[in-house]
């Protein structure tokens, strides 16, 4: 799991019962963070001032979006469709909302 | 139970009815990186009009939340107003010059069920597949429902490759299940 020093504090929780969609609570930081975390090693397109692609080696498709249009929350997806081998990782949509 | 259509629409079908017999240009997207798999849109020139299939969000009920879900369209456009979304990019052209025989609409239904009760009932169009009088494919395919990836093949028996029903089944956990039929429509 994945976890940051100081005043941020990341926690998972699968709370949509229906979906498996992920929230993680964070400190303002985290998403950019987790976003260039996982990122790393692709090769990044700027789609505008709100949203950045990356596309990995092995298709997968990270993108992150500052303000996400439906909560306003920072939103990582990760699109294993055009993957050449997903390992069996599920793509996921994660929002990052304050904790409370 | 909520029912939700985003299918392409009769009225677009008949517009898609009209390109058979005609010759199919080119297409038109951002440069592939890794995948056969691109941002957004995708131009479509036929010998006297084009199209895009663009794949964007909007806010959506997603199965009881509102979220950001990528929407399948086609529209029909001017050349000049088919270009990449995003900075600095210019897209690529892809030569076809063959003529267009038939065409296949990917359409798929969606149910969400908590128990035996059926919650959502919702369609859509999967892909798109454009068939050549010579028998070669080229497919448009929407990718997982929050990205907005279109996803570019050439080749043959193309809906072998497509996403299988079994990824929107596979995303629910108990009490709720999800089914998924998809149905091709041809037109020619």
């Amino acid at each position: 799991m994945y976890s940051e020093r100081g005043p941020c504090l990341l926690l998972f929780l699968s709370i949509m019962f229906k979906y498996k969609l992920t929230l993680v609570v964070y400190s303002g930081l985290s998403a950019k963070d987790f976003y260039n975390k996982l990122a790393s090693g692709g090769l990044e397109k700027r789609v505008n001032g709100n949203m950045k692609i990356t596309r990995m080696s092995d298709g997968t498709v990270i993108t992150m979006r500052r303000v996400s249009y439906s909560d306003g929350t920072p939103v990582v997806d990760i699109n294993i469709k055009p993957s050449s081998h997903t390992g069996g990782v599920k793509g996921q949509k994660i929002h990052f909302v304050l904790e409370k | 139970m909520i029912s939700i259509d985003v299918r392409f629409s009769e009225k677009k079908v008949e517009i898609l009815k009209k390109m058979i017999g005609k010759e199919l240009v080119k297409y038109l997207h951002d440069p592939f990186m890794f995948s056969p798999s691109v941002y957004g849109i995708v131009g479509i020139c036929f010998e006297d009009e084009c199209f895009a299939i663009t794949n964007l969000t909007e806010v959506r009920d997603y199965y009881g939340t509102e979220e950001d879900v990528a929407i399948f369209k086609f529209e029909q456009v001017n050349e000049m107003e088919i270009h990449s979304f995003i900075e600095g990019e210019d897209l690529i052209e892809t030569p076809v010059n063959s003529v267009l025989k038939q065409i296949i609409l990917v359409n798929e239904k969606q149910s969400l069920f908590k128990g035996n009760d059926q919650m959502y009932n919702v369609d859509l169009t999967r892909g798109i597949i454009f068939v050549m009088d010579d028998g070669l494919q080229i497919s448009f395919e929407k990718n997982v429902w929050f990205s907005e990836d279109i996803t570019i093949q050439r080749g043959y028996n193309l809906i072998e490759t497509y996403s299988p029903e079994s990824e929107f089944c596979e995303s629910w956990e108990s009490p709720y299940n999800g089914k998924c039929e998809r149905k091709c429509i041809v037109i020619e």
